[in-house]
């Protein structure tokens, strides 16, 4: 009877419970909907912009090159960021505030610190990041080839990871309206624990690169510090509107030189 | 303490001499070479303008504070463990500083960012690059700084008393025309390596300002490898007695916590718009402050009760060697004064980026007629002292810089001819200059014959000291003036880029010529104790050597 009992328990001991084996992974268009609708529940998140690459300009006239942006973002459409940029070959940085469709601007130099009110980024809107039915939302939903690539670690985050190709109109308002309306290819992170996207990346792989250039230009997006305490977006209430429209360029020598 | 034998042939006792000439020679120009580089390096870098300025600082003062406060006792350590162990390692730490220096926005700025995130912080990376280089900087002087006493102290154990004064001027000139030099080298290479680029001539990226780092490392290993060779024979005198550990603890601390304390209220300019808004500088900058002025307090009061002390700080007890300390320092001040307003001026004279090779040839070519002057007039110095004693020569050199610094001060439109600037640079520098050697002879003079050496790199650091006390506090001025006045004038005007560009010239010209007025004014206050050093003569001096009080 002791064998009997000690042959049952070793037996049992060879085959433990079986475990659950790997969750199958999540439609990805499900998927997308849910992270939306998580991230469009909560209440706002840092976030940072970097762009890699081939150079991206500000203005029309390609002389304001932009470099980086880091910031916080407060649902629905207020957006609060220290944008880095490139002027003349010199890297300065401004603050910039946009609350739909207002844009105030802020530079140590250009302003005197002073924040003045006018449009520094013609067609951005930070109400359609989010937007039900638009912005990421529409980029992701209606991308071509839209597919699960795994799960993996990003940004110290257990992470599902999306590919697909999708219209850059639909991702330009995480890039603060830089990325153009040609295909692009995005690759989208959604935390595993609470689905809200924690990561984006965009390749322009379909602009036309300025002269001299190989590489597309290529923007990391990170979403972080969801629902953080300190998240608040101050919009200046005292700035200036400018007289006339700014001229972001300077001439050249304006102070002269010595002989 | 034991000394060594003295078996070496003179010939190789030179080559010794040459061969430790080298390193300090090359760590005393990078000291300065950073002034015609940094700009490049902060464009390189992708350093945004509004925080370069105050960030970029640490790349100039990290570098003078770490070179004065290792100079303060390497010699000591090389008495008690060896001075060919302690030179051969000091050579690689500066070897090790330059390739982190030149290799800075590589791998070492990843690791750093990667700890970063893992403290959960999400810098941006060229501020990263730019601490990574900082960092880099720092090693490099606590291997450069190092050697100085270092080899001071070798002169000693390699040359009999009455031999020694002429290597121990050998080593102090090499440190002198290195730090002399640097910016003129710096602004030579940065144009010369620009020029090939634009023929095409160089691709790859390290060969931009990093390659003047680079080129620390073959040749800091080719040295490495002799000196390790011809110091083989000679024997190690190693001295009984004990490290003061506390001392030289005491003395970083001062060091670092002044020079931060000083450089806060950078902190306080970012984004400012009013006055009002300057009255508070950051909440560690008073006890940054007052925690340096404790630790200067706890080193002094701890090496005059300590048997075997870093420095024998009784020596400012003697009038002449006490007077002759405090001038030097406000000496220091006053040449970092000239140092640096001259690459801000030229730089902000440039309106393209692109011609930021020429901008640092200009400065380098510049400083040279600052330099220079200031190196060849330590000859008539020496001259003077003989003949008139030390405070003479001292005094001439401090009204002549006066009168340099003021005309500087009171014509300069950020316009003005490079012929006049050369004339008025020329001016401050040789006043400078002549009271390099009189300062030097004071000092040592002062000093029994064993502490010559530890005497001469203290000369030097009080200098450095009052170099590193300069570069933080006007750095903090000059950028809480330049924030305030471009506020009051920019804030009310139309936004502008020609107009704030203008403006910006207008306020650092403005800036530039008030640091100038000041130099003038710190050569006023360092007439008193120069006033006060007594009419002695070195042979006077010596006569009674060492002189326990006033040598009038």
């Amino acid at each position: 009877m002791i064998i009997i009992t000690l042959v049952a328990l070793l037996l049992t001991a060879c085959n433990p419970t079986p475990t659950p084996g790997p969750t199958a992974l999540p439609d990805p268009r499900a998927l997308v909907t849910e992270a939306m609708r998580a991230t469009r529940a909560t209440d706002g998140f840092r976030l940072i912009i970097e762009r890699g690459g081939a150079p991206v300009y500000i203005d029309q006239l390609n002389t304001i090159e932009f470099l980086r942006a880091q910031g916080q973002f407060v649902l629905p459409d207020q957006i609060q960021t220290t944008v880095k940029i490139k002027l003349a070959g010199v890297v300065g940085q401004a603050e910039l505030v946009a609350a739909g469709l207002d844009q105030y601007l802020s530079h140590t130099t250009l302003t005197g610190g002073v924040w003045f009110k006018f449009i520094f980024l013609p067609g951005f809107d930070p109400g359609t990041m989010l937007a039900e039915g638009g912005g990421l939302e529409r980029a992701l939903t209606t991308v071509k080839d839209l597919g699960l690539v795994g799960v993996e670690a990003k940004d110290g985050t257990e992470a599902y990871h999306l590919r697909g190709v999708g219209v850059g109109a639909d991702v330009a308002a995480f890039t603060l309206g830089l990325v153009a309306s040609y295909d692009v290819e995005v690759d989208a992170w959604i935390d595993v624990a609470t689905k809200r996207v924690v990561h984006l990346e965009v390749v322009e792989n379909n602009r036309p690169l300025p002269e001299g250039e190989t590489e597309p230009p290529v923007w990391t997006v990170e979403l972080y510090d969801y629902n953080d305490a300190g998240l608040a977006v101050e919009i200046p209430e005292d700035a200036v509107e400018p007289e006339s429209t700014p001229t972001l360029v300077p001439t050249a020598n304006p102070a002269g030189t010595g002989s | 303490m034991t000394t060594m034998p003295r078996t070496l042939h003179p010939r190789n006792r030179r080559l010794i001499l040459a061969l430790i000439c080298l390193p300090v020679f090359i760590g005393a120009l990078d000291l300065t070479i950073i002034s015609a580089v940094l700009p490049a390096v902060v464009i390189d870098l992708e350093i945004p303008l509004e925080t370069s300025l105050d960030d970029a600082a640490w790349a100039v003062s990290g570098y003078l504070i770490a070179y004065a406060v290792t100079m303060s006792f390497m010699g000591r350590v090389s008495d008690l463990v060896g001075r060919r162990r302690v030179f051969l390692i000091c050579l690689v730490i500066f070897i090790a500083g330059s390739w982190l220096v030149a290799t800075c926005d590589q791998g070492f700025t990843d690791l750093l960012v990667a700890i970063a995130r893992q403290a959960g912080d999400r810098p941006d990376r060229s501020n990263v690059a730019l601490m990574a280089l900082i960092i880099g900087r720092v090693v490099q002087a606590l291997g450069a700084g190092a050697m100085v006493p270092v080899s001071m102290a070798l002169v000693g154990d390699l040359f009999p008393p009455e031999q020694r004064a002429q290597p121990l001027g050998v080593i102090a000139a090499a440190d002198t025309i290195g730090w002399v030099l640097g910016s003129v080298y710096g602004g030579v290479m940065v144009k010369w390596l620009s020029d090939l680029r634009t023929a095409g001539a160089l691709q790859s990226p390290f060969f931009d300002w990093q390659i003047l780092f680079f080129i620390n490392i073959p040749i800091g290993i080719v040295v490495l490898a002799v000196t390790w060779w011809v110091l083989r024979g000679t024997a190690t005198p190693t001295e009984k007695g004990r490290f003061d550990y506390l001392g030289a603890v005491f003395i970083t601390l001062a060091h670092v916590a002044l020079n931060l304390g000083l450089g806060a209220s950078t902190e306080a300019t970012s984004g400012v718009t009013s006055f009002d808004e300057l009255s508070q500088p950051p909440e560690y900058a008073a006890p940054m402050l007052v925690g340096g002025l404790a630790a200067l307090g706890l080193f002094i009061w701890w090496e005059l009760r300590h048997h075997d002390p870093l420095h024998n700080l009784r020596l400012f007890a003697r009038r002449v060697y006490g007077t002759a300390a405090v001038t030097n320092f406000f000496v220091g001040f006053a040449l970092m004064i000239g140092l640096v307003s001259v690459p801000i001026l030229i730089n902000v004279r440039q309106t393209d980026t692109t011609q930021l090779d020429k901008a640092a040839l200009e400065s380098g070519l510049l400083l040279f007629w600052l330099m220079i002057p200031m190196a060849l007039a330590a000859l008539p110095g020496g001259w003077l002292t003989s003949r008139y004693g030390y405070r003479a020569p001292v005094a001439l050199g401090l009204a002549i810089a006066l009168v340099g610094f003021a005309l500087m001060g009171l014509s300069w439109t950020g316009n003005d001819s490079y012929v006049m600037m050369a004339l008025q640079l020329t001016i401050a520098g040789a006043g400078l200059g002549l009271t390099f050697s009189p300062i030097s002879a004071a000092a040592v003079n002062s000093a029994a014959e064993h502490e010559r050496g530890s005497v001469s790199a203290l000369v030097i650091m009080i200098r450095l000291t009052g170099m590193t006390i300069s570069m933080s506090s006007l750095t903090t001025f000059a950028l809480r003036r330049v924030t305030v006045l471009t506020a009051a004038v920019t804030g009310s005007a139309t936004f502008d880029m020609n107009a704030a560009t203008h403006t910006v010239f207008e306020v650092t010209v403005q800036v530039i010529r008030e640091l100038m007025l000041l130099g003038a004014g710190v050569c006023l206050i360092a007439l008193i104790p120069a006033l006060l050093m007594g009419a002695a003569k070195a042979r006077e001096q010596l006569g009674g050597e060492p002189q326990p009080a006033s040598s009038d």
